[in-house]
């Protein structure tokens, strides 16, 4: 039984922190102007009296505020969360449309950015004073500072005016041909951009990182007994401080995750990528709440699992992190001394 | 150990705000770890090339900032975009809000040198224009984070015990939730102005400054000196803002530089999402508005975009640069 | 008998972007098979650069300037550094000061033991495993199958510099350098490794450089000592012969600063003349005094100290010292 109990109490952490966005959305409609049911009256175009007072009742919004709480709760905790009447749709049936699509967005673009930063990262720090170090440095700067939806603006203009290799809108082409290869291929040609987009500013994170985390770790004691072990140098980085130079770069993922997704809504609606970001984006235009809040709720459940994902790559990763420990904490260091 | 290498120290977790889209929070760490490798085991390393220290550290903290070359051109890039967003109209007095040209006018033309939108209306008028309301909200929401964050986090690392869980819970579910995700929910529902986007930026982006905080009081708590106030009989309240904070305070003030550029990336990202206000120019709505012709008139677009990025620019080399010069460590490079 | 090392007017520089200043200035050692020469003096002045000389794992900026180190008869420092990367580890290997970063912290220990045998010695994963459960054993490991896939965080400190010496007997080394190996150790776990290396010295007939600070661990370990003083080697001889006569002031003065020497070999002899304590500081890299480095602090220097290059005195049988008044001195 004790065994279960860190895992036990991490998922009632985990079940408070969701409660307590499903309180947040509820608050947020409280004070939203206008109830839900002028919403979908204006929705409808109109209603008479003794419709809207039928649908109050029917959404609980003549009890008190807990009943609705309560309601409300209760709802989302069954998967309802709601009807959008844009969409003439469940907001849950929506979501889950939707979801594959930013998934295979984001890890598209967390892979490429994981690789490709951290590759930059090393090279870069096996020549601290090279020509590619300076490179990274002044590509992480611009990386960080240029907002992301504007440099998927910039290549949208370079792929479709001047370069036409790749499509800049969509997931996949109209008419629909060439069997199940080829419509993974379709959807990957089409990913190339927004998951490059996305992946531009991790890039630059990540190589920056992992460049002083591994000039760090090229200094630590125990590289130089790999060297003194008689171990080539590929064999020193590689094979020993790799693993070490990574671990901050597996929390930063796993810190960045809410932004990663934050930024996929802003990708996907240069390159009208059919995800949840789009959608959070055409329901703003539509003022769909229901269907809004929704996607919050989804975003921290996400982020949730991402967390607990980098937290298992983490241990995974560094053998000093075990038991109940919470990411993003290192190991003291072991007493001194003590017994041979 | 100085307080900017303490900021090191506090593990690569986050210093600095995320901005909304993308990662920043390693950068005041990010700094590598000057003479790692070369500091000799045995030899003592400060004997060579010993120069002359000057006494007095503000002076040398200038000197050294200008003695940085990236950190100078940051600060020239921030002064001509502050000369230009408010002498601009005195230079350059066009309406932004009218026509002067047809729609989607080619940049360097005879009207309008960078181009009209689809409006009519002056692209380089409206980046002028557009940097008040751009600006302003970016510093008046990093002022909001930053007085939230340092707010929550002095009082958590202060106290610690029950207060520290709770506001630490709070922290950690602002920090679940995407921050721009939750501006954009905030400012749909309570419809876009000026002032709802600066407080929405403000609320979804003090978590980082709170951790940072945090960390910088449970360490500076410890000191010897505090103690001794304690001991004198000073009050929670003087000892968090008289004598604890005033020492945190240096990677704070790198933490609300960077917050600043966090903050307009948010506001651009709000506007271009259509979320910006409507009857208000700044750069994100310039771009929001014109996107749907960027294939036709590349101008309207990237313009205003390239003073966002130049902006950012020169607040991350600005803020390198006093991270820098605040790191002792680092000096000697 | 041949001598597994043996240095030659090695110098070493460090170059600070202006100059290049010296740190080692004209070391001459030499050490045979089974015997262990202790390394003394302060920190900085240059003992540990000549242990990493020698392993050809000096620093960035650091060079090696001048002179030999002739391991087996071939010089290590003009060797291509491909040719030494197979000696070290192997026939030429090293223990560090600090076992608590010394080892990777993601590997286990049977890993990093086993690492070196299949490197050097062309063993598969499994035999390396099988020599790195013996190599346990042998460092008086408990439950050695146990600690084979144990992570460094969850040895203690003594049980990590056993790791280590293990890593560095592996492949049966000539020559192994252990650089202050128990200086982070309790007093208790030191005896432990110092009684370890020698059992395992008498078993393998490996010469031993013992790099410290600490009279003491020499009168305890070392056949014979050089001691060292602002990147110079200032006398050198038989232990016994050192701590009974030391001829240089500073070797006088270090014996002083350290009464515990005289639970050793020392402690038969009369005591040293006594000087105190040694005052100043030692001179920083760059800064070394012209003629005598030990002069400004040497209470018996005269102005030939200050202006002439003291010579090497030779003080008896392989005792030698760099000293203008060494010879007054050891006889007075």
């Amino acid at each position: 039984m004790s065994r279960y109990l860190p895992a036990l109490s991490r998922l009632a952490q985990a079940l408070g922190l969701l409660l307590a966005v499903i309180v947040l959305n509820f608050l947020l409609i409280q004070l939203a102007p206008g109830d839900p049911v002028d919403v979908i009256v204006g929705e409808m175009g109109g209603a008479s009296e003794e419709v809207i007072a039928l649908m109050r009742a029917d959404y609980g919004l003549d009890k008190p505020v807990l009943t609705q709480l309560a309601i409300y709760v209760g709802k989302v905790a069954t998967g309802d969360f709601g009807y959008s009447y844009y969409f003439n749709q469940p907001v849950l049936t929506l979501i889950l449309q939707r979801l594959p699509a930013t998934i295979l967005l984001v890890l598209s673009a967390l892979s490429i950015a994981v690789l490709a930063g951290t590759l930059l990262g090393i090279f870069s720090a096996r020549r601290p004073k090279g020509l590619l170090s300076h490179a990274v440095t002044i590509f992480s700067l611009a990386g960080y500072s240029a907002p992301v939806f504007w440099t998927g603006l910039m290549l949208l203009i370079l792929f479709a005016n001047v370069w036409p290799i790749f499509p800049v809108s969509g997931m996949t082409n109209i008419r629909g041909s060439g069997g199940p290869v080829g419509a993974v291929l379709d959807v990957a040609h089409h990913l190339v951009l927004p998951a490059v987009t996305l992946a531009t500013i991790y890039i630059a994170s990540y190589s920056r990182l992992a460049r002083a985390s591994m000039l760090e770790v090229l200094g630590a004691d125990y590289i130089r007994t790999a060297r003194a072990k008689g171990l080539s140098e590929r064999r020193v980085v590689y094979g020993h401080a790799l693993r070490n130079a990574l671990i901050p770069v597996v929390t930063m993922v796993g810190l960045q995750f809410g932004q990663l997704f934050a930024g996929a809504v802003l990708v996907e609606t240069v390159f009208n990528w059919p995800g949840l970001g789009r959608l959070a984006y055409e329901s703003i235009l539509r003022r769909d709440y229901p269907t809004l809040l929704a996607i919050l709720f989804f975003s921290a459940v996400l982020v949730m699992v991402a967390n607990e994902l980098t937290d298992l790559a983490y241990r995974k990763i560094d053998p000093r992190i075990g038991g109940a420990s919470r990411r993003r904490r290192r190991a003291k260091p072991q007493p001194k001394g003590a017994s041979a | 150990m100085s307080p900017a290498e303490a900021t090191r120290r506090s593990s690569v977790a986050p210093a600095v705000p995320a901005r909304p889209d993308a990662p920043a929070p390693e950068r005041p760490e990010a700094a590598p770890p000057a003479e790692a490798r070369a500091a000799p085991p045995a030899a003592p390393p400060e004997a060579p090339a010993d120069t002359p220290r000057p006494s007095n550290p503000a002076k040398e903290f200038v000197q050294v900032f200008l003695r940085n070359g990236t950190a100078v051109i940051g600060f020239v890039l921030l002064v001509l975009i502050a000369v230009m967003t408010f002498a601009g109209p005195a230079i350059y007095p066009v309406d932004p809000y009218t026509m002067v040209d047809l729609p989607f006018a080619e940049p360097f033309g005879p009207y309008a040198p960078l181009g009209t939108d689809y409006l009519g209306r002056d692209i380089l008028a409206g980046i002028i224009e557009g940097g008040r309301a751009t600006l302003t909200v970016g510093v008046t929401a990093a002022v909001l984070s930053v007085v939230i964050g340092i707010l929550v986090g002095a009082l958590a690392g202060y106290f610690g015990g029950w207060m520290d869980r709770s506001l630490m819970k709070v922290t950690e579910f602002f920090q679940i939730l995407p921050a721009l995700m939750l501006a954009m929910v905030l400012v749909t529902i309570f419809t876009a102005s000026l002032t709802t986007i600066t407080l929405a930026i403000g609320i979804v982006a003090w978590p980082q400054v709170a951790r940072l905080a945090r960390a910088e009081v449970m360490r500076i708590r410890k000191m010897d000196y505090v103690a001794a106030a304690t001991t004198a009989g000073a009050r929670d309240a003087y000892l968090i803002f008289r004598v604890i904070l005033p020492g945190a305070m240096p990677p704070l003030v790198v933490a609300a530089g960077l917050a600043v550029g966090t903050a307009i990336l948010f506001e651009a990202g709000l506007s271009f999402l259509g979320l910006g206000d409507p009857n208000t120019m700044s750069w994100g709505l310039i771009i929001g508005q014109n996107r749907n012709y960027l294939l036709d008139a590349w101008w309207t677009v990237t313009f205003p975009g390239l003073a966002i990025f130049l902006t950012v620019l020169g607040i991350s080399l600005v803020g390198d640069g006093i991270n820098d010069a605040l790191n002792p460590k680092l000096r000697r490079r | 008998m041949a001598p597994v090392l043996e240095i030659r007017d090695l110098q070493v520089g460090v170059d600070t972007g202006r100059e290049v200043l010296s740190v080692l200035d004209g070391i001459s050692l030499s050490l045979e098979p089974g015997r262990t020469i202790g390394i003394v003096g302060e920190s900085g002045c240059g003992k540990s650069m000549t242990a990493l000389a020698t392993m050809g794992l000096l620093p960035d900026r650091f060079a090696i300037t001048g002179g030999q180190i002739l391991f087996e008869g071939e010089d290590l420092a003009s060797m291509p550094d491909r040719q030494r990367r197979r000696l070290r580890g192997n026939a030429l290997s090293m223990i560090f000061q600090e076992p608590m970063t010394a080892l990777n912290p993601v590997l286990t220990v049977g890993r990093q033991i086993g690492e070196v045998l299949e490197l050097h010695q062309g063993l598969s994963g499994h035999e390396a495993r099988q020599r790195a459960l013996d190599m346990l054993r042998a460092v008086q490991i408990p439950a050695p199958e146990r600690r084979l896939d144990n992570y460094p965080h969850e040895l203690s400190g003594g049980m990590r510099q056993r790791v280590m010496i293990a890593i560095a007997l592996a492949c049966r080394p000539k020559l192994i350098i252990a650089d202050e190996p128990t200086t982070a150790l309790d007093v208790t776990v030191q005896a432990q490794i110092f009684r370890l290396l020698r059992e395992l010295q008498g078993e393998t007939d490996t010469a031993i450089m013992l790099i410290t600070h600490d009279l003491g661990a020499v009168a305890e370990m070392a056949d014979d000592v050089a001691v060292f003083y602002a990147g110079k080697c200032i006398e050198t001889g038989p232990v016994a012969q050192i701590l009974q006569h030391p001829s240089h002031p500073y070797t006088q003065g270090l014996m002083v600063c350290t009464p515990t020497m005289r639970l050793g070999a020392a402690a038969l002899a009369e005591s040293p003349p006594a000087l105190g304590e040694i005052a100043g500081i030692v001179p920083p890299v760059g800064r070394f005094p012209k003629a005598c480095r030990f002069a400004p602090r040497c209470p018996l220097a005269d102005d030939r100290c200050r202006t002439e290059d003291p010579p090497l005195r030779a003080l008896g049988a392989a005792h030698a010292a760099l000293c203008w008044k060494a010879e007054e001195e050891a006889f007075a």
